[in-house]
């Protein structure tokens, strides 16, 4: 124990100087200090220390302090800030935004929700009888989610139905084309599609078939969603500063990330509606449960 | 049923009734209101929306006419939203799926046929159907799109908005309204019952001290009151109550007080009813007649009486002069056992408060203990006047007796040789003297009331005795006498030289009884009979018997069945008062072939042991 105690410690400091360094080399720019962005931050701050410098570009009118750092933006603004050329770019929290490369900065984004995979499985133990998941999309970013759509068949037997809209204005008449061909609606963390229209047309035609829809975000389960199977804002900004990491150390991380951690929030009536019988164990997993 | 429960029930029945109704009607009153006002509403929204979403209409859009269904699906509560065109096609519909029917049904056409904004109720939806009318305004160079009722014949029909709204969330808040007003009625019933209750328990409690103090005086307990501190009508009643009761108590003779007389009346009494059969009998009756008392009554009275009162069962005699009063009739009837007993027959007519006859009372003493003593005073009598009488003749004759007897054996003394002539006159003089001396002795003795010194004495020692003194005579008559001593005997107060002549005298009269030999037997015994024990002397012979109207006069003094010069008719009657003056008792039981005296000395000490007694 005498001899190990000093080496913890030896450890401990020399994590807590690499996180140090770490945060030395990173900027965060938020497009605000609302609370989402304020939860990211924390997120970032739990990876790379609490010293790491953050400029909030409501506030912020003046040049941005660049020094060749890693730039982490948080919210479509500060992702879509000018940077400096060559600036090492991260963003997260800016849901349909697809940046395109600009020389050899690397626009690497978070995306809001988890894999189609880890989401597919969690709709599978709450929905078991999943065969066909239909996913409604209509901008370019949600294609990362779909590139999955084979791994998901092989490991799960589902079948991903994909149908890109070119506006909402498509809605009814691709879900009444959908009708019959689906067990189950997921939305994508889509912006076009998240409206209160869209969640009230894709409500109609859920509860009325029998068909249960699942949603990005556990603020829109509300909206009569059966269950939303997504990542928390502190979870996208600990993801954004591990890639942050890896630039740093000199490696490049994949263009799109993936929050590792989902949460899900049950919606009780909307299984009621849809006669959908949720396994009470299950539940109990919940990270939320609306009556 | 009590009248408190009854007017509880009833009480709980009405408020059952009346909340009932009241909760039913007041649940339709807030239906009809909430539908109202939902109606209202969906009016006000299908119009609204009727009036903005013209335009989606006529270009036949979902996509202009989806967005706002929805929003009026929202803020109508509304489960669907519909637009339709003039034709009844389904233009938009917030259940997508349904976008493109044609709705041709009676119920649609009916709505879509209307010309003003239509609400219609199915049991658990509201549907209301607006028309949306198009008209072109010739000034404006455009059509102007509207709503609701059509202002002028210019306006073309050119759709619907139909709104149904779900009633269950309506009808659900109608309901809690009616369970809050449920429980609200349900508890100022429950107050309401209860007050009722304490009411009633109020008004009737007097009427129950009534009813209480009533069942008291219907068991006899007159003078009853009841204490009720009112001056209301039921206070009224029961001062009127308490003064009856007071008055009962002075005037009225309980039953339970007539039963008790009746019942332990000594004499034997009978109530017989107009037909002639008992109704009513006491306790001493019963022991008269030896029945039960279920087989007494409802029997006619002759027959449970007999003897010479079974007359009393023919009807002519029921119907004339049956019901006269008779009193003091000596009569004998005969009882169960059939044994005969003379009566004393009173009877008297029974009526009632009017004169009428209502039956007869009978009363039939039983004389049998009454003749006994008269007979026994009678005999007593005769004993004291003989007792008196032989005193008297024996005192006067005693002293002649003893001159003569005197004489007689003194000039017997002189005589020169017992073969002189006078010897054999004298002889007899003295002889007949001497049984002359010896019957004035009898005489002496059975007058000699209070001069008997008593001991205690062995019965069995003196039996003993006196068999030895009998055995010659016995003998000679060829009689065997028999001995049977009871051991354990205890003493008694008695004068053994009496007792001993009570022994003689039955044992001669028995032997006498057996002119040509028999057996004679002298037995004693103790016998507890009542409170006492008694020391018993049988005597025993199987000789002729006494005539049986004869047994009643052979204790009489001189009273001999004897020839002249056998008897002196004293001998019995000599047992039967040295008996009396040592307070026993003589009885005697005979047949032809058997005769039996019995003879009882009391023994004074029954509390002892017989060792005790013995000592």
């Amino acid at each position: 124990m005498r001899k190990s105690a000093p080496i913890l410690l030896l450890l401990l400091s020399s994590l807590a100087a690499t996180a140090a360094r770490a945060g030395e080399n990173v900027l965060v720019v938020m497009s605000s200090e609302l609370a989402p962005y304020q939860e990211a931050l924390a997120g970032i701050r739990t990876e790379l220390g609490a010293n790491v410098p953050v400029v909030a570009l409501s506030k912020e009118t003046g040049e941005l302090p660049l020094n060749g750092q890693v730039v982490i933006a948080i919210g479509g603004k500060a992702a879509i800030h000018p940077y400096p050329e060559g600036t090492r770019l991260i963003y997260c929290l800016a849901p349909g935004l697809a940046l395109a490369k600009k020389g050899k900065a690397a626009g690497i984004r978070v995306e809001v929700s988890p894999t189609l995979l880890s989401m597919t499985r969690r709709f599978k133990s709450i929905q078991p009888s999943l065969k066909r998941l239909g996913v409604l999309w209509t901008s370019d970013s949600m294609k990362a989610y779909l590139d999955e759509a084979d791994a998901i068949r092989a490991e799960l037997g589902v079948e991903i139905v994909t149908y890109r809209l070119a506006g909402t204005d498509e809605l009814p008449e691709t879900l009444r084309r959908l009708q019959g061909k689906v067990d189950a609606l997921w939305l994508p963390p889509d912006p076009p599609l998240i409206s209160a229209a869209s969640l009230s047309t894709i409500k109609g035609f859920s509860w009325a078939n029998d068909v249960p829809f699942y949603v990005p975000s556990d603020g829109l389960t509300a909206s009569g969603a059966l269950a939303s199977v997504s990542s928390s804002f502190r979870d996208m900004g600990r993801t954004a500063a591990k890639a942050a990491r890896t630039l740093i150390e000199g490696r490049l991380p994949a263009a799109t990330i993936f929050p590792d951690i989902t949460k899900t929030t049950f919606n009780l009536s909307a299984a009621k509606e849809l006669n959908v019988q949720v396994d009470q164990g299950l539940i109990g997993t919940g990270d939320q449960v609306l009556p | 049923m009590k009248l408190q429960t009854r007017i509880l029930c009833l009480g709980l029945i009405l408020a059952i009734i009346s909340g009932g109704l009241t909760l039913g009607i007041a649940k339709r009153a807030f239906d009809a209101i909430l539908i109202g006002q939902v109606g209202q509403i969906g009016t006000s929204e299908v119009n609204n929306l009727g009036e903005h979403a013209a335009d989606g209409i006529r270009e036949r859009s979902e996509s202009v006419l989806l967005p706002q269904l929805q929003s009026a699906q929202q803020a109508s509560g509304a489960h669907d939203a519909i637009a339709l065109d003039a034709a009844g096609n389904v233009l938009a519909h917030t259940e997508i799926t349904r976008t493109g029917e044609h709705y041709e049904n009676a119920f649609h056409v009916d709505v879509l046929s209307s010309s003003d904004t239509v609400v219609r109720r199915t049991a658990d939806m509201l549907i209301i159907c607006a028309p949306v009318w198009e008209k072109h305004v010739a000034d404006l160079g455009e059509a102007l799109l509207m709503a609701g009722a059509p202002n002028d014949s210019a306006e073309t029909r050119i759709g619907s908005i139909i709104l149904e709204i779900p009633l269950a969330r309506t009808l659900a808040v109608s309901s809690r309204i009616v369970d809050r007003l449920a429980l609200i009625i349900g508890i100022i019933g429950l107050a309401a019952i209860t007050g009722l209750v304490l009411i009633v328990r109020g008004i009737l409690r007097p009427v129950e001290l009534l009813i209480a103090g009533t069942e008291k005086i219907a068991q006899g307990d007159y003078g009853t009151e009841i204490r009720v501190s009112r001056a209301d009508e039921v206070g009224q009643l029961a001062g009127a109550f308490n003064r009856m009761s007071r008055v009962l108590a002075e005037t009225t003779v309980s039953k339970e007080f007539m039963q008790g007389v009746f019942s332990n009346m000594t004499e034997p009494l009978f109530v017989v009813g107009m037909n002639g059969q008992i109704s009513a009998c006491n306790e001493a009756a019963l022991a008269l007649v030896g029945y039960e008392r279920s087989e007494v009554l409802g029997q006619p009275l002759g027959m449970v009486l007999g003897g010479q009162l079974c007359s009393l069962d023919k009807k002519d005699v029921m119907q004339e002069g049956w019901m006269e009063s008779v009193k003091d009739a000596e009569k004998v009837l005969v009882n169960k056992q059939g044994t005969r007993i003379e009566v004393l027959y009173s009877a008297a007519p029974l009526k009632d408060v009017q004169g009428a006859t209502q039956g007869l009372i009978v009363v039939a003493r039983d004389m049998t203990e009454r003749k006994t003593m008269e007979t026994i005073i009678r005999r007593s009598e005769k004993m004291s006047a003989v007792g008196q009488l032989a005193a008297g003749v024996a005192h006067e004759i005693n002293n002649p007796l003893g001159v003569i007897l005197g004489y007689a054996q003194a000039l017997t003394r002189r005589l020169p040789s017992p073969d002189d002539p006078s010897a054999v006159p004298l002889k007899s003089i003295e002889k007949e003297a001497l049984r002359c001396k010896n019957l004035v002795q009898d005489l002496l003795t059975f007058s000699r009331v209070s001069k008997v010194e008593k001991e205690p004495t062995d019965l069995n020692k003196i039996v003993t005795a006196a068999i030895s003194l009998v055995n010659a005579q016995a003998r000679m008559g060829q009689i065997n006498v028999v001995s049977k001593l009871s051991d354990n005997l205890p003493h008694f107060l008695g004068n053994p030289n009496q007792v001993q002549q009570i022994i003689i005298n039955l044992s001669t009269n028995a032997m006498d009884a057996m002119p040509s030999a028999g057996t004679l037997t002298v037995k004693t015994e103790l016998r507890d009979e009542g409170p006492l024990s008694w020391v018993c002397l049988l005597v025993q012979d199987n000789g002729t018997g006494i005539p049986s109207d004869l047994v009643s006069k052979i204790f009489e003094p001189f009273f001999t069945t004897k020839p002249v010069g056998k008897g002196t008719g004293l001998g019995l009657s000599l047992v039967h008062e040295i008996v009396k003056k040592h307070s026993g008792t003589v009885d005697v039981r005979s047949e032809p072939g058997f005769t039996e005296f019995c003879v009882k000395f009391p023994v004074r000490f029954t509390d002892r042991p017989k060792e005790a007694a013995l000592s």
